[in-house]
């Protein structure tokens, strides 16, 4: 039934797509007219758009395997994105969820509550950000860059385990930090917002003239928080309501230097967090409402030492090696139902280090095929997880595990003719855990006309069994180290068209098939609860764009995405699976290129939450006021987040006694940037 | 320490399945019809034939070039043609001085002298040697976009760098062919001695 329905959308979306390729061809004249009107300068300026992350180099990203967006740092500033979730549900099909501890970024359908985000890669500059106990990317002010660092973000749609491996699942999210040269001098930055909320940022970066260029800056944020929670389920407790319980503070730095080919970057991220929620309640153990001492802590770290260099026959050639930590402490204030001790700490803790190396190389054949080949390992050599009692010291998990990857590559662009491309990729996993899996992707990418793009992907990923889904033991739960990994094939058509000099649009169409997905299961022989591999899940959807923007500043873009996802075995919709989602953003010059005014809205059909009920549809306005060179080197910029105090829920995982949890109400901030 | 409940969901009726897409279409369309209008971003071949049409202007000739004073300027384009319309559609109508503008698509095999400014495309990379040494001691200005060109004795080399197109210019190539590049054209690019 799918592939006649496929059959037919693509018929229909290619007849379509020929009508108006045809019909835009008159536009294009006119741009034409503008562009050879232009100075030599400016011409030299003008952009085509590129990404990086879809190929592992630069190209257009009319030309990459995968349906691609950009989010810059003009975008974050104008629209007041605070986070990189915030950047991330800004974009096309993407969605995000917050359970009031972590906010974890979805899409296409797929964001499970209990997820830590694992079906996404993301990396900076090119280096892995998901962690090897958890998968967790983290996205909120637990991302290893504060956000004013980012120069852009590269959103690739699509699987991209044939390059990336592990968790390149449904999309990577390649974020590119700026350089020193970019800064050229010092920026101190403070925001103070709504629920007591204050951050500060110092940064120094340089290119100095003997090419050396540096960069180096430090963040932190402290914020009170929600003051006063009510969850109907704690009644009983305090009126049901949380009182101080939602505060966190985080502390980050981040440096990078470079010389000619060699660059070496690295980051540290460590974020306290109070819980509100009370989760993670048992019949035998209830935690603790309105208990202070409900806080959790996630740190991570990485060095990454990078070589590139093109030789002289132009092969292109990059090594690099690098060290990644990651560490998370969660204190539960619980209850034994035990009259002795009516309040025991229980400490849950992982830790992680790991080294990796990476070598590839590329080179152009015949002026037809670049051709790259690379290979990669990483070895996990601490994975603990444990989990004790404070006082009265009781220990039921330690689990010191250690495991590694290593992994071959290889990808083909071959230009078929001067308007068809054959992308082509395949990379072999061999993982300590669960053994060999095989990845290709190829994508046909055609050019019929200069300003129109298809592109036919098909493509495979997995995402590999993480420590705690292999090893987490307790009263409750029971390890299984036997798990496989979680796999998508993915069938994907893309239009991509230049309307005008101002308008462009994209279209894609996607089918997903998952299977092996990683779930909680329980044993009926002994009533504990485990990991596996459980159902099969189909995802298909169309993805809609129209973007438009004016050399004056003046920006706009709408999207839409239907998602309809389905669990094979069940016949069920995904929990936290939206149907439709709309995303909006205008930004306007309103004096010069002084002041901007952005707004945005993000607007999602209501969602299953795992206990079978729904939450309601969400429509949350968010509006900036940007001004920048009013006086020298300062920017100001001042933010409404959910303008209208929309009152929406987002579903959480069956860790919590709430089926769903309420969101923040509508939010000031005002933030100043001075540069030296 | 987590219990979890498997996720509960609510089945959609294959009726709706097979209409969303329809939807999807009409939207489209309306989209379309709401996008009818005419910045700063453009496409690679759209930014290369401008500049090519801007060579036409900041290149002086020798008079020997030309059979007359309104004999036309010849951009010629030997192998696969990237452009497809695109390079029509920037010279139409246009001229340099009482020249008109005229594009010419060549074979490698033909006489390619007859040019005043050829591109040469990526597909004759591998006979690039001998299609340069065809063009030595003509006033004849070479253009491409093939990695190395201006060092191989080419001499502008249109380039895609970091989103924008980059200029290489070999100007000891063009003055032996008795070509005089503008001083504004020279500024922009990154000069490569042979």
């Amino acid at each position: 039934m799918y592939v006649r329905q496929a059959t037919q959308t693509l018929v229909a979306s290619l007849a379509l797509a020929f009508l108006c390729a045809i019909s835009s061809a008159t536009d294009m004249t006119n741009d034409l007219a503008a562009l050879k009107s232009l100075s030599l300068e400016d011409l030299a300026a003008v952009q085509v758009e590129t990404v990086v992350g879809a190929s592992k180099h630069e190209q257009k990203v009319s030309d990459a395997p995968s349906a691609v967006s950009i989010v810059t740092a003009d975008d974050i500033k104008k629209q007041g994105y605070r986070t990189l979730a915030d950047v991330l549900r800004s974009v096309r099909g993407f969605y995000v969820t917050y359970d009031r501890g972590y906010s974890v970024v979805g899409t296409r359908g797929m964001n499970i509550p209990g997820d830590f985000g694992g079906r996404l890669l993301i990396t900076v500059d090119g280096h892995r950000m998901n962690d090897p106990i958890y998968d967790s990317t983290s996205s909120g002010m637990d991302f290893i860059l504060d956000v004013d660092l980012i120069e852009r973000v590269e959103v690739i749609r699509g699987p991209g385990s044939s390059l990336y491996g592990n968790n390149a699942f449904l999309g990577v999210i390649n974020v590119i930090t700026r350089k020193g040269g970019d800064v050229n001098g010092a920026e101190v930055s403070g925001s103070a917002a709504t629920y007591d909320t204050y951050t500060g940022r110092f940064t120094y970066g340089n290119k100095f003239t003997n090419g050396v260029e540096l960069l180096l800056s430090g963040t932190y944020y402290d914020s009170a928080g929600d003051r006063n929670l009510y969850y109907p389920q704690f009644s009983s407790i305090n009126n049901g309501i949380a009182h101080d319980m939602d505060g966190g503070r985080a502390g980050s730095g981040f440096g990078s230097i470079s010389w000619q080919g060699l660059s070496l970057e690295g980051g540290y991220v460590s974020r306290e967090k109070t819980w509100s929620t009370a989760p993670y309640s048992t019949a035998s153990a209830i935690t603790i409402f309105n208990d202070p001492r409900f806080v959790t802590t996630d740190s991570r770290g990485y060095a990454n030492l990078q070589f590139q260099h093109t030789f002289e026959n132009e092969w292109e050639a990059l090594a690099s090696a690098s060290y990644d930590y990651y560490r998370f402490s969660g204190i539960y204030p619980m209850d034994y139902l035990d009259p002795l001790h009516p309040v025991t700490l229980n400490h849950d803790f992982a830790q992680s280090q790991s080294v990796g190396a990476l070598v590839q190389v590329s080179k152009t054949f015949f002026e037809q095929h670049r051709v790259t080949v690379g290979a990669e390992m990483r070895y996990d050599y601490q994975l603990d997880q444990k989990n004790s009692d404070i006082a009265p010291q009781a220990t039921y998990l330690d689990s010191k595990q250690s495991a590694n990857f290593y992994s071959f590559y290889a990808q083909d662009e071959f230009q078929v003719l001067t308007n068809l491309i054959l992308n082509a990729g395949l990379r072999y996993d061999q993982f300590s855990t669960f053994g060999g899996t095989l990845n290709p992707r190829a994508a046909l990418i055609y050019h019929p006309w200069e300003p129109t793009t298809f592109k036919l992907i098909y493509g495979q990923a997995f995402r590999a069994p993480n420590a705690y889904e292999n090893y987490y033991t307790s009263t409750e739960n029971k390890q299984n180290p036997n798990l496989r990994p979680e796999t998508i094939r993915s069938y994907e058509l893309v239009w991509e068209q230049r309307l005008s000099q101002h308008w462009s649009s994209s279209a894609s169409l996607f089918f997903n098939d998952i299977d092996n997905l990683i779930r909680y299961e329980q044993d009926p022989a002994d009533g504990l609860f485990f990991f596996a591999n459980q159902e099969a899940v189909h995802a298909e959807g169309a993805e809609f764009e129209l973007d438009a923007q004016w050399a004056s500043g003046l920006r706009g873009r709408a999207s839409y995405t239907y998602t309809e996802t389905t669990d094979a075995t069940t016949g069920q919709r995904l929990s936290n699976s939206p149907e439709h989602l709309g995303q909006f953003q205008l930004s306007v010059p309103v004096w010069r290129e002084k002041l901007f005014a952005s707004m945005e809205l993000q607007a999602m059909s209501e969602r299953l939450t795992v206990g079978g009920n729904t939450v309601g549809p969400v429509w949350q306005v968010n509006a900036t006021l940007f001004s920048q060179k009013i006086a020298k080197g300062l920017e100001v910029s001042a933010s409404i987040y959910n303008l209208f105090d929309q009152r929406y829920r987002d579903p959480v995982s069956a860790d919590f006694s709430q089926d769903s949890v309420q969101q923040d109400g509508r939010q000031f901030r005002l933030k100043l940037t001075f540069r030296f | 320490m987590p219990s979890l409940l498997p996720g509960l969901g609510r089945r959609s009726s294959p009726a709706i399945r097979r209409k969303w897409w329809l939807g999807f279409a009409c939207l489209w369309l309306a989209a379309w019809a709401a996008a009818a209008d005419s910045g700063p971003v453009a496409g690679e071949y759209q930014v290369k034939a401008a500049f090519i049409y801007n060579f036409t202007k900041f290149t002086a000739w020798p008079t020997n070039a030309f059979s007359s004073t309104t004999a036309p300027l010849v951009i010629g384009i030997v192998g696969e043609d990237p452009f497809g319309q695109t390079m029509d559609d920037v010279v139409r109508g246009e001229t340099v001085g009482e020249r008109p503008l005229v594009v010419k698509r060549l074979r490698p095999e033909d006489d390619l002298r007859g040019c005043h400014v050829l591109f040469i495309s990526r597909s004759e990379k591998e006979r690039l040697p001998a299609v340069l040494s065809q063009l030595k001691g003509s006033p004849v200005l070479s253009v491409s976009e093939i990695n190395g060109f201006a060092e191989q004795g080419g001499m502008v080399n249109l380039l895609l760098v970091s989103k924008t197109v980059k200029l290489e210019i070999n100007q000891a190539a063009a003055e032996q062919a008795g070509l005089q590049l503008s001083a504004k054209l020279l500024k922009l690019a990154r000069l490569v001695k042979p």
